[in-house]
């Protein structure tokens, strides 16, 4: 497209500056006429030949040698048409009919004959003659007339040099214009393709964000893109959320199962109980019967706790969470941590009450501190942060330790989904879950670089005002 | 420097009125470097001062002989003998070792077919001046001599009032031939050979008398052998040799009216005063 401009300029500016030239040429050529008519009028009058023919030969020489002029001819005409003097006498003989010396000299006797006007700008359009004719007159009284010739092939030269300017500079422009138009396609081709071939896995998969320097510019073209990159982020952040929430509920699933599996066992294991308290009580009082009455009570108790772990309720009346819960959950895991050799670092600020549950919290934290231990190695390393905010409850439990591989990290709120080196159930991370989610928080696992960390956030009910 | 001074002096003694010596176009009078020099020259020889009185034609100089306006002149045959006794021959230029010189009959150096004046029969012709016996006496003459009428002969003529620009305007196409002075086509080939290339010389006249320089009657004796010695010793000394190169000339020599009556018998020919 710039190519076409300038060309297009570049002819209506040729075309201009040759229709100048012309228009310049004809303008000298009648001021020279009108001023060497003058002179030449009392000369003629005397007849006086030569020195008609010095005054016209040596305008011609003045010409020739100016910087600006063109080559030309001076040709004085007397009344009847005849030459009177030249500045060229051998082409243009003294006494000569002019519409004898050429074709196009005979159209232009013609022409200035018919012409009311005596000054006449004459182009042949057989030759590259141009003629400007003017009379010699004083007072009326016409002697003769003079014209100046020029050869419009003289032109050319000069006019040459106007289009070998135009096209260097023309040129020049387009060295510079072409190759920053170039540079600018470029820069915003790659980027723009790049968007493309992004965009167009929209629909089937999630696109890749583009990187932050494909377009470094601030304009419009670069809005786009970092639109794009925006809405990249969050159709992720969606398929995110949408990723939780089939996790949640597929969680919430096998909780339902759980639970409803749990009473189906409560139903008749309620009346075992009994009916084990019941033959403690008034049964026979042999060693080898009592022995196996208490050991029936306890699997059944311990059947009773599992039971019970499962169905994770929050009771309205539990008391709320006190420093001393904090105190006893560290006592509980002590013996782990000393098994381990690990020396916890220990970090609680607690005010005097917390308006949570402390069962369920104490739970949550015996759960968490039970895993870190188990995962850390010898000499390890644990760390408990629990601290009160105004609107929240927020505990973080960190281990060294081998790392929980990322395919793992999404099913470990799932139960059972621990590896073999959890002993007890795998269900306590899934407890914890469960008791989470009632108490409204969240819960979440981080692992790498030697270390995993649960965090959890357990929000504050609103106080009422005094 | 030497002239001034040498006029400083000169015009210390006496207020003396310049010899006035006029210049025709016998000489080829564009060289005005020589004319200054010359004028020196004569200056300092003379003691006197000396002042040059170029005109374009003739007529002129001849009216300012008339009027006495002249002390000396340089004209041609022509004119001295129609001045008669208002003039003394007082020294005649020596050129190609004769106080001689012939007419050319030019054409452009293009016309290879014209052989004499004849062959130019009804074509534009430059005449140099009316009172020139090579630039229009001689000519006229010459068609005369082959029975026809020179008032008719040609188509058109014109004076260009110089042997110089009636050369010129042969070279240049204006005319189609020229009569003029052998002696001003020599020193012009020396000195612009581009312009006299451009012409032929188809023939060569008969010789006739060098033009002459005259002394109006009114200069004194003593006035007149000072000056005829002043030019006829020019080449005795460096200085003069020197401006006789410059001039084209041998010399000059004190002459004799006798080498004019070619030119008186070309007169009484045509009819001429």
């Amino acid at each position: 497209m710039i190519l076409t401009t300038a060309l297009a300029l570049s002819v209506s500016f040729m075309a201009q500056a040759y229709s100048d030239l012309r228009q310049d040429v004809v303008l000298r050529s009648q001021n020279l006429g009108r001023s060497l008519a003058r002179s030449l009028f009392p000369v003629m009058l005397h007849n006086d030949l030569w020195r008609a023919y010095e005054t016209v030969s040596q305008a011609v020489e003045e010409v020739g040698e100016s910087a600006a002029g063109l080559p030309l001819d001076i040709l004085v005409l007397d009344r009847n048409g005849r030459i009177f003097v030249a500045s060229r006498p051998e082409d243009y003989p003294v006494l000569a009919n002019l519409a004898s010396l050429g074709a196009d000299f005979n159209g232009f006797t013609a022409v200035l004959a018919k012409s009311a006007d005596p000054n006449v700008v004459w182009e042949s359009s057989t030759s590259d003659r141009l003629l400007v004719a003017m009379p010699i007159a004083s007072d009326g009284v016409s002697l003769g007339t003079l014209i100046v010739a020029h050869s419009t092939s003289a032109f050319w030269p000069r006019f040459a040099r106007l289009i070998d300017r135009a096209a260097w500079i023309t040129l020049i422009v387009l060295g510079v214009l072409l190759p920053i138009n170039w540079f600018w396609g470029r820069r915003m081709a790659e980027p723009l393709a790049l968007l493309a071939s992004r965009m167009r896995v929209l629909g089937r998969e999630l696109p890749q964000r583009l990187p932050e320097d494909v377009y470094p510019y601030q304009d419009e073209l670069g809005e786009q893109f970092r639109a794009f990159n925006r809405a990249v982020d969050q159709l992720e952040e969606k398929a995110a959320l949408e990723a939780e929430i089939l996790r949640s509920e597929r969680l919430a699933a096998v909780g339902r199962l759980a639970a409803g599996i749990a009473h189906e066992i409560n139903n008749p294991l309620g009346g075992l109980i009994n009916a084990v308290s019941t033959l403690k009580r008034h049964g026979h009082t042999d060693p080898v019967t009592d022995k196996t009455v208490a050991l029936i009570e306890r699997g059944l108790f311990q059947i009773r706790d599992i039971v019970a772990a499962l169905l994770v309720e929050a009771k309205l009346k539990s008391r709320p969470l006190v420093p001393q819960d904090v105190e006893d959950v560290r006592l509980l895991v002590s013996p782990q941590l000393r098994k381990k050799g690990i020396v916890p670092q220990w970090q609680c600020s607690l005010p005097d009450q917390v308006a949570l549950p402390a069962t369920l919290v104490r739970q949550v934290m015996i759960n968490l501190l039970l895993n870190a231990i188990e995962a850390a190695e010898n000499q390890g390393q644990v760390l408990f942060t629990m601290a009160s905010e105004s609107n929240a409850l927020r505990i973080v439990v960190e281990n060294s330790g081998e790392t929980i591989a990322p395919g793992q990290i999404s099913h470990l709120f799932e139960p059972f989904a621990g590896n073999s080196k959890n002993g007890g159930q795998g269900l306590g991370l899934w407890i914890t879950y469960q008791i989470v989610q009632q108490l409204r928080g969240e819960i979440h696992a981080g692992s790498g670089h030697s270390r995993t960390r649960f965090s959890v956030s357990l929000p504050l009910p609103a106080t009422d005002d005094p | 420097m030497l002239s001034f001074s040498a006029l400083g002096s000169v015009m210390a003694d006496q207020e003396l009125a310049p010899v006035r010596i006029g210049m025709t176009p016998a000489f080829l009078h564009d060289q005005h470097v020589v004319l200054e020099k010359w004028r020196a020259y004569l200056q300092q020889r003379l003691r006197h001062p000396v002042e040059f009185v170029p005109r374009d034609r003739y007529r002129e100089t001849i009216d300012l002989l008339d009027q006495g306006a002249l002390d000396y002149a340089w004209i041609c045959g022509y004119p001295f003998i129609m001045l008669g006794n208002t003039v003394r021959l007082l020294a005649v230029p020596v050129h190609g070792g004769k106080p001689l010189f012939r007419s050319y009959l030019i054409v452009p150096a293009k016309d290879l077919r014209t052989q004499s004046i004849a062959d130019l029969k009804g074509t534009v012709f430059a005449y140099a001046d009316p009172l020139s016996n090579t630039g229009y006496l001689a000519p006229r003459y010459e068609i005369k001599k082959v029975g026809a009428d020179p008032a008719n002969f040609f188509k058109l003529t014109f004076f260009t009032w110089s042997h110089r620009k009636a050369i010129e305007a042969v070279a240049s196409g204006l005319a189609q031939g020229a009569a003029v002075d052998g002696f001003v086509w020599d020193s012009l080939a020396r000195v612009s050979p581009q312009t006299t290339g451009r012409t032929r010389i188809v023939s060569r006249s008969p010789e006739y008398g060098f033009p002459p320089l005259v002394a109006h009657r009114h200069v004194s004796d003593a006035n007149f052998r000072e000056m005829q010695r002043a030019l006829v010793e020019m080449s005795t000394d460096a200085t003069g040799r020197e401006l006789l190169k410059a001039l084209n000339l041998d010399g000059f020599i004190s002459g004799d009216r006798r080498l004019y009556d070619g030119v008186a018998e070309m007169m009484r020919n045509l009819g001429e005063p």
